[in-house]
């Protein structure tokens, strides 16, 4: 456990200290900062290299962000995988890319790449709440 | 064929990421790579020919 893990868990900040908390947010706004902020730069720029390049390869496949859609209650799940790569999600729907080209036939590829670098980028949320807190 | 590359950058790209994320050493997480990457590709490809002689 690092210095400041067992000073937050001393001060019964097990749960979600404001490193911890910290650390959750800024692996969210931009994939691998979480895990710079911990003092993990390596692997910071590797999840940052991965997320991003799968991101922009689906925005290339002509691939979708998901918007979700009343009543296709699928459409809330692709909508929730897209947004786990954070800020970029809004970004890139302000300006105009990934509306995608249900005819090309990438398109499904494309989605395949969105949601899969949302959902790595919820699974480096989790990674940095488990080395704040010690467990890492 | 293009598919096929797409899905294996797409494998190396996942499998990239589990090994950095679950493994510590760089030694142990390459072959984690290694093991993922052959899984999803060799996986996927006998999958593939699979589907086509159900299809047929």
């Amino acid at each position: 456990m690092s210095d400041a893990a067992a000073a937050e868990t001393a001060r019964g900040e097990s749960g979600l200290g404001p490193r911890t908390i910290l650390s959750m947010v800024l692996a969210w706004l931009l994939p691998g900062a979480g895990h710079l902020y911990l003092g993990r730069p390596r692997r910071a720029a590797l999840y940052l290299g991965i997320v991003m390049l799968m991101f922009f390869v689906g925005l290339q496949l002509d691939g979708t962000l998901s918007r979700p859609v009343q009543g296709r209650y699928l459409s809330y799940l692709a909508a929730l995988a897209d947004m786990g790569v954070g800020p970029l999600y809004w970004v890139s729907q302000a300006m105009g890319w990934g509306l995608g080209r249900v005819t090309a036939a990438t398109h499904e590829l494309g989605n395949a790449f969105h949601w899969t670098a949302g959902l790595l980028n919820m699974l480096l949320v989790l990674d940095a709440h488990d080395i704040a807190q010690g467990r890492k | 064929m293009r598919h096929f590359l797409l899905m294996t950058l797409w494998a190396a790209c996942v499998s990239g990421f589990f090994a950095s994320l679950l493994r510590e050493d760089w030694r142990s997480a390459l072959k984690f790579f290694g093991t993922l990457f052959g899984i999803m590709v060799v996986g996927a490809y006998v999958a593939g020919w699979v589907m086509y002689w159900i299809g047929s």
